[in-house]
């Protein structure tokens, strides 16, 4: 097993830059996830790790060895594509077919095949055409092709992408189950924040070719470094209400025209921090409390529309021009039009600067 | 109501549209072999008055095969499709081959390449005559002054080289034709097996022998079908280099049927030697349809 360092990488496609100056290591045996939305170069990236395209500055390094110039087929790493591709050929020679590349005995192979097979819930399905089989089980024949060779670095493109919801769901579990049993390097491209949350240890955040935040997904959530991060991990997607950073004897507090939060202990260090008046807040719609009783420091709304999402609401509270999105799990009382007042939990809001897009605090 | 009303309208509209073809085909193709097929039963001939033949039965049929000429003819012809066509494969596979990587001037090489195809087969016929002419042809000039050959060869003139220079004259022609359409399939290959046994370690003959090829058996197969039923069919070319001459050494069924129906002017006779061949063409193309559908299937 290895770790893998890319430094300062570039890669252009004609005018447009995919990949803008990315620096990631993913250490040996750790599970690293690289998200964004479609077109942020995190496909790109992985197809560069794997020797499929090159970077056109930067380079890239397994174990401190630089492997830019070696092809896809020296890097010895396994690889699995969003479009699950099997060769037409059955399981049992789909799986063997980077080994017998190897000229490995032909003991050897039946014997990692029979284990490989085994591990992936495959055996009983050796002797089938693979281009006969549905897609999960395609998928895990792609994976165990990929797993089979023990590879350096295990590249993970959408592998789950174009599994329909069930599937995607036990696959993932599949995933992260044999990454315990197996700790192989592994990167994984998703689009799929949820998917990105459950599985990485670590996440790399991409936007537009430039990585956003490397982080767990605990601190991605918790503290995310910038606009971008804080509206893209989170579903539903966090609250962003302009307010001007106001004062009053010593102390700040955000002004949004329609209500003021005080800011308390954070004053100076936003104060300090602020390039200018114009600020963002941000709360996640998980982290705001409703009810119809008026409490403390409580904002008063009306609800103006209610998303049912299953045993969870997401209530749309209007607070003069405003709309506030509410999480609440169980059935919801509510009604439309209905007065309520909500009230922000302690600590859990981000304040942005407007202008650069990142976190202040 | 109304859904129903539209989807009658429909149905009959289709009909409406399919009506020229059949017309066409009814008249071009299922009559006029009904008529070949009723005449190959007679002995109706160019010769007197053409309204007073006999119904004679299988006669003609008969009388076909043991005819030295057409059995002779028969013979060539697929020792012609036989040799020229797999030929016409391994060539154009190469080419293709060649053709679908990045290389320079691939535009141009490609438009090269289809030249002897669209080429008119007298004007082939007859440029490949001049060409293996024994007096002045270029291909005894080469020959000659690299020392292969001491004195000209009039390779048309001999029975043991006519055929076989036909042949090259057919491979030249129609190589271009299956480089077209494996092209064609190899570019239709989707590209992610590719990366994917780039990325399992193959090299590039083990990722065209286990991966290209088995993908590639469909197109090559029905490249094959294609070229096979037209090599059956060849006759311009020999008619215009060797008019099956000489001796038999060349003579192919196209031509055997043509000398018949339009220089003997047994009508009938023709008709039942073209049936005789249509029906073999059909056998054998089956056969390689039935491979097809088998390995589509797998």
């Amino acid at each position: 097993m290895v770790n893998v360092r890319i430094e300062n990488a570039t890669k252009r496609f004609g005018k447009t830059i995919a990949v803008n100056k990315l620096n990631l290591e993913v250490k040996d045996g750790e599970f690293v996830c690289i998200l964004g939305p479609s077109g942020c170069g995190k496909t790109t990236t992985l197809r560069c790790v794997a020797g499929l395209d090159k970077f056109d500055e930067g380079h890239i390094y397994f174990n401190d060895e630089m492997v830019d110039h070696l092809s896809p087929q020296e890097r010895n790493i396994g690889m699995v594509f969003q479009f699950y591709v099997v060769y037409r050929m059955t399981v049992r020679e789909n799986l063997a077919f980077p080994l017998e590349i190897k000229n490995l005995p032909r003991d050897e192979i039946n014997r990692r095949v029979k284990e490989i097979a085994e591990i992936l819930r495959l055996s009983d399905l050796l002797d089938v055409n693979a281009t006969k089989l549905g897609p999960a089980e395609k998928q895990r024949v792609a994976l165990g092709r990929a797993l089979i060779k023990e590879p350096k670095v295990l590249l993970l493109d959408e592998p789950l992408t174009n599994l329909d919801a069930k599937l995607r769901t036990e696959m993932r579990i599949e995933l992260m189950r044999l990454h315990k049993r197996l700790r192989s390097t592994t990167i994984f491209v998703t689009h799929d924040q949820l998917e990105a949350m459950t599985l990485g240890d670590r996440i790399a955040v991409m936007n537009l070719g430039v990585l956003q935040q490397y982080d767990t997904p605990y601190n991605l959530y918790y503290h995310p470094k910038n606009l971008f991060v804080a509206d893209f991990i989170g579903s539903p997607s966090m609250n962003f209400i302009e307010c001007t950073l106001k004062r009053k004897n010593g102390e700040a507090f955000l002004d949004a025209t329609d209500f003021k939060i005080n800011l308390g202990d954070l004053s100076n260090v936003i104060l300090r921090k602020a390039s200018s008046e114009e600020v963002l807040m941000g709360i996640r719609p998980e982290h705001i409390v409703i009810s119809k009783e008026n409490v403390n420091d409580a904002f008063t709304g009306i609800i103006d529309f209610i998303e049912n999402i299953g045993d969870k609401n997401i209530i749309h509270v209007k607070i003069g021009n405003q709309i506030i999105r509410v999480l609440v799990h169980g059935r919801t009382e509510f009604k439309l039009n209905e007065t309520v007042y909500i009230k922000f939990l302690m600590n859990t809001f981000h304040v942005f600067d407007k202008k650069t897009g990142s976190v202040i605090v | 109501m109304g859904v129903a009303k539209s989807s009658s309208i429909e149905r009959h509209w289709n009909k409406l549209l399919i009506l020229p073809t059949m017309i066409y085909l009814g008249i071009f193709a299922f009559g006029s072999f009904g008529l070949v097929l009723f005449l190959s039963f007679t002995n109706i001939a160019f010769r007197g008055e053409i309204s007073r033949f006999d119904i004679i039965g299988v006669e003609n049929y008969a009388k076909a095969i043991m005819d030295p000429t057409f059995l002779t003819a028969l013979k060539n012809t697929f020792i012609l499709a036989g040799v020229a066509v797999p030929v016409e494969m391994l060539l154009g596979l190469g080419i293709a081959l060649m053709l679908n990587q990045d290389i320079k001037g691939r535009r141009i090489l490609r438009s090269l390449f289809i030249l002897p195809m669209i080429t008119t087969p007298i004007v082939v016929g007859n440029m490949w005559r001049l060409m293996y002419n024994s007096e002045f042809g270029l291909i005894n000039y080469v020959l000659m002054s690299w020392g292969i050959l001491s004195k000209p060869v009039p390779f048309l003139g001999l029975p043991e080289t006519a055929l076989w220079a036909i042949i090259l004259v057919d491979i030249w022609q129609w190589t271009p034709f299956t480089t077209l359409i494996i092209l064609a399939g190899l570019q239709a290959l989707p590209t992610a097996p590719y990366e994917a046994a780039l990325v399992d370690g193959a090299s590039s003959w083990q990722i065209f022998r286990k991966i290209t090829l088995p993908m590639l058996v469909p197109t090559l197969l029905i490249a094959f079908l294609l070229r096979f039923m037209d090599a059956i069919k060849i006759f311009d070319i020999v008619y215009i280099t060797t008019f099956g001459g000489p001796g038999l050494s060349t003579e192919i069924v196209g031509l055997t049927i043509y000398k018949e129906a339009f220089k003997k002017l047994n009508l009938g006779y023709a008709s039942a030697l073209t049936v005789l061949v249509l029906f073999i063409v059909i056998i054998l193309s089956n056969i390689v349809l039935m491979i097809i559908n088998k390995i589509m299937r797998r």
